[in-house]
């Protein structure tokens, strides 16, 4: 064991002891060994009759894409559920020590026996369901992310918000929830899109019927019913908003489709329409209640108890199970988890792209047809990963659905408090501005964006700066030796290359000062003739270039702790080391690899050549891996084609020059940055054939 | 399973067959780096499928040299084929790295470009700039005014190679054989310089 990388579960033991009164009582190693150990509980007396206990919760995280983020999310709630279910109900003190994303230790001090606490702990997290669901953002209670986001569709004919993932219990909330947004975006100054949204949030959440005739899903249609069917709204009024004369659905499409509408009128219209709907419900007329939502049963149909033992199948507090999955003959389980019973139909807002990709066991049974195959959990870890990222139109076999939007996870240790944790995210927010606001004036410029661009206009504004009198900003003098910077090049450009339409985040996980950070960071965007997730999944397979986003982020935080990407943080031994980066994986020293493959991304980043209608970024992942892979074949092959030669036609070349510089006498470009790269790679070469050696030996 | 190709001892071997083909002269290898790259790698790449024909160093050695002989310099062909001797025994040498090896073969047949220009470019950019900075004077090519002034007229490029090999032995070697290359070479470079020196003259001072 590594006493020294457990050394803060120690000092955290020792503080919560002294807090607590009851230093000396036990030592902080002993706790940290326990940890090290993986023990789930363990417990000792007082002389005064309470005791001290090491509690272990563990949350197992279901490694797909779908609900990953989910469920660490979840997970975090849970962690802080537990905290205030023993303060709440005066069980007696509970301290956060130290977690991964599975497991959660705390050291408790009470009279309260564990299965006390875990009743205490179910009811909490029962009565916190709504907040879970619909509450602001509180990262203090692990309610992260915000029902705004999820608020950002247009349409609705594909179910635009996640309703198949909130039980039925919880449909009064989620229409307060509605409401609420509703209200939030016709209160927006003069945004023609804030109101499209909430004609189509409208539609959706309160419209009666789908198909044909389908009013949930158009709100030209909705409006035209609320006239012609339900006698809500006088035509002449909707006639006046729209400056039609007779009121159909397809004048009332025409108008919004074109944008000519009163926007104050329309708006106070909705608001007026949104009183109405509200009043209704309280007066106990149901059918407003989520209309076509509720008749098609899209909610869960299942009890709060049902939920809540579903949502904790699988965790223990300590030595106790708070729910084991219930076992149905002759059905499938969940496509996602495999351990629980399927409640939820598959659909695009729920499993994302990958809605329709071959499912196994229902496949073995071609009977249950549009039968549930997802569990209420999973739905539910679906939802908050929403909740952060929120969901987007993506096109998809000719259609477009609203997708849960995805993500690129980046996990953190490091001696960072919530302050700490906000300042990064403000400083990757800001460089994703910065980025943002170069991209905007490349594109202004017709100019192709690159690092290279960037770093241009640092330098020419830095000129007319200095020309003018005038000193740099901080902001300013730290991002121009960022960029400067050739170790965080390749890194830069990835983030560049991010879509622009998710914010960023870091989200602290935990409590106390050395803290799991999460990163997430929107995907790579793929160039117009790529698949969706083209670019993503290049990226996502490549080591090499993980490094170089990793790299990035160390430089931003400035710690040496670990970090993770396609690797879960875990608390054990070799799990968290410092001056680490864990990749699919596997473990490697972060200066020793960021010296090694700093040089040959940075080449394949230079040389590869913009593609109509490609991703540079995934030309020059791949070229990366193949010079990894085979230095000195794919360095020829490089040279083979790139426009050394004077004469050489420069559109034919498959590779960029890295010089213009032509050599007098020779009839070729300087070729120093080439051999300095054939050095660097004969390095490469030689220390791996001597790692191998060493691995023999 | 695949085995781990010897890429130190291939990278000697690659030494050494530059080496000797540089040598000997002819056009086995490029004058100018502007050739294209079939130029750098057409005899080493002969020799290797040579070998790889008939799987066997002595009998495709032995073939590939008597090409190699003809296509040489007619005035080193002699004086180098020591050269060519030294090459071929390093090879019995090491046998086992070519013969029923296609792993190292075939990497370095991919390979080759990549290493012939590693070794020709720095070689040949001192001789060329050398050239470049005498153009139209051919007194300068004359071996001992090479000797005389090779360091110093190509101490720029020296200093920029410095960058990528260092101030060591390593750069000494390259611009003892750079300066060798061009004095073994100088009638080819005084012909060429001519050459291009007239394409360059105008034509009104051509007629006068």
């Amino acid at each position: 064991m590594s006493d020294k990388a457990f050394a803060f579960v120690a000092q955290a033991a020792n503080e919560t002891l002294g807090r607590w009164g009851t230093a000396g009582t036990i030592g902080g190693d002993t706790i940290a060994s326990l940890v090290a150990d993986g023990a789930a509980y363990w417990e000792y007396g007082l002389p005064d009759g309470s005791h001290l206990a090491l509690i272990r919760l563990f949350s197992p995280v279901v490694r797909r894409e779908e609900v990953f983020l989910g469920n660490v999310l979840l997970n975090d709630f849970l962690s802080k559920a537990l905290i205030r279910a023993v303060e709440q109900n005066d069980l007696g003190r509970m301290a956060l020590l130290a977690n991964d994303l599975e497991n959660y230790y705390y050291l408790y001090h009470g009279r309260a026996a564990l299965e006390k606490v875990a009743e205490a702990f179910r009811q909490e997290v029962l009565t916190s369901l709504p907040d879970l669901y619909f509450g602001d953002e509180d990262p203090g209670r692990g309610i992260h992310g915000d029902l705004k986001r999820m608020f950002t569709f247009e349409k609705s004919d594909f179910e635009p918000f996640p309703v198949y993932s909130v039980p039925h219990f919880l449909a009064r909330p989620l229409e307060q929830a509605v409401q609420k947004q509703i209200q939030d975006l016709l209160s927006e100054e003069d945004s023609e899109r804030s109101i499209r949204r909430a004609m189509a949030a409208l539609s959706f959440f309160y419209g009666q019927t789908s198909g044909g005739l389908g009013d949930a899903q158009s709100f030209a249609m909705f409006l035209y019913r609320l006239v012609d069917a339900y006698r809500v709204l006088p035509a002449k009024r909707v006639a006046k908003v729209f400056g039609i004369e007779e009121v159909t659905k397809k004048e009332i499409k025409a108008k919004i489709d074109a944008g000519q509408f009163s926007r104050e009128d329309l708006r106070n219209l909705l608001g007026e329409l949104l009183a109405y709907f509200q009043a209704e419900i309280e007066r106990g007329k149901d059918e407003w209640l989520l209309g076509f939502i509720r008749k098609d049963k899209k909610l869960i149909e299942i009890t709060p108890d049902e939920f809540l033992s579903e949502v904790l199948t699988g965790i223990q507090i300590g030595y106790a199970l708070l729910a084991t999955p219930a076992i149905i003959e002759e059905e499938v389980s969940c496509r996602l988890c495999g351990v629980r019973f399927p409640r939820v139909r598959d659909r695009f807002i729920i499993l994302g792209i990958n809605v329709f990709r071959f499912h196994n066991e229902s496949a073995k049974k071609p009977e249950r047809g549009d039968d549930p195959n997802t569990c209420a959990k999973c739905a539910l870890l679906a939802y908050l990963l929403q909740r952060v990222l929120g969901s987007g139109l993506a096109s998809v076999g000719g259609k477009l659905p609203q997708l849960p939007r995805l993500y690129n996870l980046v996990f953190h240790y490091g001696h960072h408090d919530e302050a700490g944790a906000q300042q990064i995210a403000a400083i990757i927010d800001d460089l994703f501005d910065l980025i943002g606001s170069f991209r905007r004036r490349a594109q202004e410029e017709k100019r192709f964006f690159s690092l290279e661009y960037i770093r241009e206009e640092v330098a020419s504004r830095a000129a007319e700066r200095q020309a003018a009198g005038k000193a740099p900003s901080t902001t300013e003098e730290a991002f121009a030796a960022l960029i400067a910077d050739d170790a965080m090049a390749p890194g830069l450009e990835t983030l560049g290359q991010m879509r622009t339409d998710v914010q960023a985040q870091v989200l602290p996980l935990g409590v106390g000062h050395y803290r799991l950070l999460a990163f997430v960071l929107p995907q790579l965007q793929p160039g117009s003739k790529e698949g969706l997730d083209f670019v993503q999944r290049r990226f996502s397979c490549s080591r090499l270039a993980a490094f170089t986003l990793l790299a990035l982020l160390r430089k931003l935080c400035g710690c040496d702790g670990p970090y993770y990407f396609q690797s879960a943080p875990t608390l054990a031994p070799g799990g968290f080391d410092t001056t680490t980066v864990y990749v699919q994986g596997k473990a490697e020293n972060a200066d020793e690899a960021l010296r090694r493959y700093n040089a040959i991304v940075n080449f394949a980043r230079r040389v590869a050549k913009w593609r109509e209608g490609h991703s540079l970024l995934a030309d020059w992942i791949l070229l990366a891996e193949r010079l990894e892979e085979d230095p000195l074949g794919m360095f020829s092959e490089v040279l083979r084609d790139s426009p050394l030669r004077g004469g050489d036609n420069l559109q034919e070349a498959r590779y960029r020059r890295l010089s213009n510089e032509f050599i007098k006498g020779t009839g070729v470009i300087d070729g120093i940055e080439y051999l300095k790269l054939m050095e660097q790679l004969k390095h490469l070469q030689a220390a791996a054939a001597c790692g191998t050696t060493n691995h023999k030996n | 399973m695949p085995r781990q190709v010897n890429t130190a001892e291939l990278d000697e071997f690659c030494r050494l067959l530059f080496r000797a083909l540089d040598r000997l002269g002819g056009n086995l290898l490029p004058l100018f780096l502007s050739e294209r790259p079939t130029a750098y790698e057409k005899y080493p790449r002969l020799l290797l499928g040579h070998i790889r024909y008939y799987d066997n160093i002595e009998a495709g050695f032995e073939e590939w040299k008597s090409k190699v002989l003809r296509d040489a310099s007619d005035y080193r062909r002699e004086e180098e084929f020591p050269e060519l001797l030294a090459l071929k025994k390093w090879l019995l040498e090491h046998r086992g790295l070519f013969e029923g090896r296609k792993d190292n073969l075939n990497h370095l047949k991919r390979s080759l470009y990549a290493r012939a220009y590693e070794y020709l470019y720095p070689r040949r950019l001192l001789t060329g700039a050398y050239a470049e900075a005498n153009r139209g004077n051919s007194e300068a090519l004359e071996e001992n005014a090479i000797l005389e002034n090779f360091r110093r007229v190509v101490e720029p490029h020296v200093a920029k190679l410095a960058e990528v090999y260092g101030e060591g032995e390593r750069l000494e070697q390259i611009v003892a054989e750079a300066q060798e290359f061009l004095i073994a070479n100088r009638q080819r470079y005084h012909w060429k310089l001519r050459e291009m020196e007239i394409a360059a003259t105008p034509e009104k001072v051509a007629e006068d």
